[in-house]
């Protein structure tokens, strides 16, 4: 997997994480969606882990960095070469 | 408390520069009705809500709105990064640029400054979560009208996606204020798991 | 990725489940209910990316559709 695929298939990953929590956060005893919810994390766990070995940290106060400091490298997510096509994809 | 991360909640990636567009995009960045609102209202309400379902709602959707915000901003400097100045006032973002240069700054598609005027906080959690199912509808038709004067498919896309979590944010809403009012009417809690 | 090769794991068989609360009681006046959804299956999370919804019934629940303005490249 390339760069563009590994944040791809983590962006997906963490928006059905983020779409399923707050289902939950309205439907607290729903175990099924717990289940799914928790299988989801942890291979989004996984992957980010992978993902900020070969590129760099992703989160703030949560990864390690080699030196220089890793953290302040281009690209930031709101330029465009930071981003993975998406929106032409297959509509 | 809030942790960045690095990368933006859906793609924003955007080839063809279009200062017309990024003029009334920017309107849900610092509009009545764009995301900053939005998450300024959600965070603030919070602090009056009473059951634990509704906390978590304005908790975590508010702070998702300030992930929509980073992508609207992405989306107004991509649309105006490389137009020339021609372009910029062909589009009529003139007035913006004297005062802005291609900055992105919270202010409504005509150029209003933004203002806590556009949110309110009442402190009766029933109060505020008619406010939050209203504020999403707004939200949704903005994104239906900037959506019908878009044609690049590399803007439709994150417009369609932030147009779709509004919907889910007014059902999440919704909820919110059944579990409200089933406590404060019924002094009772709701508990929604899977009916079969 | 394993989870991409279990979309069994995501869309499990709706078969009769509803994916909502379809009968509110005891409702009052001067009050708006907004009926409970009820997760039934998801979207597998790429399609749940590009839909802006893991949920299927939450998806373009207005049937909106994007006017446009005529001769774009687009629709």
């Amino acid at each position: 997997m390339n760069r563009d695929e590994m944040l791809k298939k983590l962006s997906a990953l963490d928006f059905y994480i983020i779409d399923l929590h707050l289902y939950l956060n309205t439907h607290p005893t729903d175990r099924d969606a717990i289940m799914k919810h928790n299988a989801v994390v942890k291979e989004a766990r996984e992957l980010r882990e992978e993902f900020e070995r070969l590129y760099g940290p992703l989160l703030s106060y949560n990864s390690t960095s080699k030196c220089p400091w890793q953290w302040i490298e281009n690209p930031w997510p709101w330029q465009y070469k930071f981003n993975f096509d998406l929106a032409g994809d297959d509509k | 408390m809030w942790v960045y991360e690095k990368k933006l909640e859906y793609p924003v990636k955007i080839k063809k520069p279009d200062p017309r567009m990024a003029k009334v995009i920017l309107t849900q960045y610092g509009g009545p009705d764009g995301e900053l609102a939005a998450s300024i209202r959600y965070l603030s309400q919070r602090f009056s809500m009473v059951t634990p379902e509704a906390k978590a709602t304005l908790n975590d959707i508010g702070t998702e709105e300030l992930a929509h915000l980073e992508m609207v901003g992405a989306m107004v400097k991509q649309l105006t990064q490389g137009a020339s100045i021609k372009e910029i006032e062909d589009s009529g973002m003139a007035a913006y640029y004297a005062d802005h240069d291609k900055a992105i700054y919270p202010a409504s598609a005509s150029g209003v400054p933004f203002t806590a005027a556009y949110v309110q906080s009442k402190g009766d959690p029933r109060t505020d979560l008619y406010e939050d199912m209203a504020a999403e509808q707004k939200a949704r038709s903005t994104y239906e009208y900037l959506l019908n004067m878009a044609d690049d498919p590399d803007v439709i896309g994150p417009l369609k996606f932030l147009r779709e979590r509004e919907v889910v944010h007014f059902q999440r809403f919704g909820e919110s204020l059944r579990h409200v009012q089933e406590y404060l009417e019924n002094k009772k809690r709701y508990s929604m798991g899977k009916m079969k | 990725m394993i989870i991409d090769n279990q979309p069994d794991m995501y869309m499990q068989a709706a078969g009769d489940c509803v994916p909502q609360e379809t009968v509110i009681e005891d409702v009052k006046l001067a009050r708006a209910y907004v009926p409970f959804e009820i997760m039934c299956s998801t979207f597998m999370p790429l399609e749940s990316l590009k839909k802006g919804t893991a949920f299927p019934p939450l998806y373009n629940a207005y049937g909106w559709e994007r006017k446009g303005k005529g001769d774009d490249m687009y629709e």
